[in-house]
């Protein structure tokens, strides 16, 4: 038995939330839910309102003249978690507009106290807290008096036994002078960035006492469902990296052939990216490597940047989707943050156990994200390829090459080097005709042919030769027959 | 949109105590009851803003309903009881069920029935469950 405080911690009813705060909000703790007008406050404190008021912890909700609680209960009744059957029961809201017109702290309080003692509630809100101050008149608005008014309110918090949460348009150069953010137990900052056409939503847990919170910025959505939060993934700083290389058992890609040519398969664990020009079969070969693993009895999921599944769904990859062997994760907005698509794929590799990844393709990937998101697309490449490798996940990553035969660009992101191996398709010419060829540029730890190979598809499916192409010149794109 | 039959017949019922003739004091009472449950949850200018609409909306039928002005002192409300003294029972009856109408149509409007009903049916609980209290609230 220990003496220490043991802090209980409540579910914050926001998806997400509890991850970034390190379990959950603890309870009796008095937070402050910051933000820029239209960055979601109220929004997710509702949720958490909802989400957390039983009949054994109610809710009062204040509102101030922020937002005329009308417009509020019409808007916010909108969200799922806007549960009309706790109305007037487990949540109670409570207009403070009046009080705080007059302009005078004591009357605000008393009121509150009254409201308080009426209602007994373990979660209570202030929205918006900035009014308060913007009401009061005269005197009232030094901040000596404010300071007061803050630690009177504050301290009766403490003795209600009730868990807090002050919303307010707070600036961030305000943390530093306004008295209530010292006092505050947690802060929540909620900012929406808006780049090109694209905005994108983030929240920071700034502080939350007692508790190892998750920090830097986190990406959010506001849908209908209410506030959804994708804590931010960070590889752990020496991931667990499969122990892949001598004796161990390979995947197969799918094709026999190009197996031999990795060195006898996939090492379990490693990212491959395929390169090649528009055309030239990337998405074919990754169907025949989630193929080889429904083969095997293995699941793979299949996340989809470019194109909508009836653009890219061939018989056979069909047929897997159909059959729950390959789960399907299509992103086509073009807003979204890395850790949002990161956490719809983990959701969809956990929820399917599954082993193999395919990305097709990095192109669309980059596309889909925010502006923001994709100035860091390099980085965020580094975490995605560390996390799935830490999970033991096989990746296969799609990109477009650009067929110039002047230079040879693996990946325009650098991922070539964030990834274990590299497969490169190519056209080239030969006597007026274009060709497909194949070969292995990296496999790291390993060996690997060097061969240039034919690559084709035919009826039965991929096909790619056992010897070297019958041409030289490929990388020049204009091939010469080869002699012997 | 509007709220259920029977809800407003709840209500007006209420402007008729023990089934008899409506009374003004009724009326306000009535009114009292929908401003005390309403008004900490729309906020009070909210709730007297719908009032004064729904006085502006009824007055044609009903020439001796106040005139609100803008730069009033006193609130609708405050305007609307002495209105209501020397009506007949009909008049007052006629007059509250249309502002009621008004008022919840309003109402319905801004934060929808679903929300609406539930508000109402909290202000204006079925008599049934009070049916064994000694005190009659009106």
């Amino acid at each position: 038995m220990t003496d220490k405080i043991d802090l209980r911690l409540l579910d914050s009813g926001v998806p997400g939330l509890d991850t970034i705060l390190g379990g959950g909000l603890p309870e009796l703790s008095f937070n402050i839910i910051g933000g820029a007008p239209g960055s979601g406050k109220t929004t997710f404190a509702q949720q958490m309102m909802f989400g957390m008021a039983t009949p054994q912890r109610k809710a009062l909700f204040f509102t101030a003249m922020g937002e005329p609680p009308v417009k509020m209960l019409r808007y916010q009744q909108q969200f799922d978690f806007f549960d009309f059957d706790k109305i007037g029961n487990e949540v109670n809201f409570i207009s403070l507009a009046a009080s705080v017109e007059k302009g005078n702290y004591d009357v605000v309080l008393t009121e509150i106290l009254e409201a308080i003692r009426q209602h007994s509630p373990a979660l209570i809100f202030f929205d918006s807290f900035r009014s308060f101050i913007q009401g009061a008149r005269g005197d009232q608005q030094e901040a000596a008096a404010l300071q007061i008014f803050v630690q009177r309110l504050v301290s009766h918090m403490t003795s209600w036994n009730a868990t807090s949460f002050l919303i307010g348009e707070y600036l961030a150069e305000e943390a530093d002078q306004n008295p209530i953010f010292t006092v505050a137990d947690g802060i929540f900052w909620l900012t929406q960035h808006v780049e090109r056409n694209a905005m994108s939503r983030k929240i920071q847990v700034v502080k939350m006492r007692g508790q190892k919170q998750r920090s830097g910025l986190h990406a959010f959505r506001i849908d209908r469902g209410g506030v959804q939060v994708f804590p931010r993934i960070i590889p752990e700083m020496a991931p667990q990296r499969p122990a892949p290389l001598i004796g161990s058992e390979r995947l197969s890609s799918g094709v026999p052939v190009l197996d031999d040519m990795l060195g006898g398969g996939i090492p379990p664990g490693y990212s491959v990216l395929l390169v090649g020009p528009a055309g030239s079969g990337k998405s074919i070969l990754s169907t025949e490597f989630l193929n080889a693993g429904a083969q095997n009895g293995e699941t793979g999921v299949v996340a989809l940047f470019e194109r909508a599944p009836d653009q890219i769904m061939n018989p056979k990859l069909k047929a897997m989707v159909d059959a729950g062997q390959v789960g399907m994760v299509t992103v086509r907005a073009l807003d979204v943050s890395i850790d949002e698509i990161l956490y719809e794929l983990m959701n969809e590799i956990d929820v399917r156990k599954a082993t193999r990844l395919v990305l097709d393709s990095l192109t669309g990937f980059e596309m889909a994200l925010s502006p923001e998101s994709r100035d860091d697309f390099r980085e965020s490449l580094y975490r995605m390829a560390t996390v799935l490798n830490a999970k033991g996940v096989t990746v296969v990553l799609t990109s477009e090459l650009q067929d110039r035969y002047d230079e040879l660009r693996f990946s325009p992101y650098g991922s070539a080097v964030l990834v274990d191996a590299v497969i490169m398709q190519r056209y080239v010419e030969r006597e007026s005709e274009l060709h497909t060829v194949i070969s292995v540029i990296k496999v790291r730890g390993s060996k690997h042919s060097r061969q240039i190979r034919v690559f084709e598809i035919t009826d039965e499916g991929v096909r790619i030769g056992t010897a070297p192409a019958p041409f030289q010149g490929a990388l020049t794109g204009c091939a010469q027959g080869r002699s012997g | 949109m509007s709220i259920p039959t029977e809800l407003l017949v709840k209500m007006t019922g209420r402007l008729a105590p023990e089934n008899g003739p409506a009374t003004a004091e009724a009326a306000l009472q009535v009114w009292r009851t929908l401003f005390r449950n309403l008004a900490p949850l729309l906020g009070p200018l909210s709730t007297e803003l719908m009032f004064a609409r729904s006085l502006a909306a009824r007055r044609p039928a009903f020439p001796w309903l106040p005139q609100l002005t803008p730069d009033a002192e006193q609130t609708a409300f405050a305007r609307f009881a002495p209105s209501l003294d020397g009506r007949t029972p009909d008049e007052l009856a006629a007059a509250n069920r249309a502002l009621l109408e008004t008022f919840t149509s309003a109402l319905t409007d801004l934060i929808g029935v679903q929300l609406a009903v539930r508000l109402l049916q909290a202000a204006f609980p079925d008599d049934d469950a009070n049916k064994n209290t000694l005190e009659k609230t009106a």
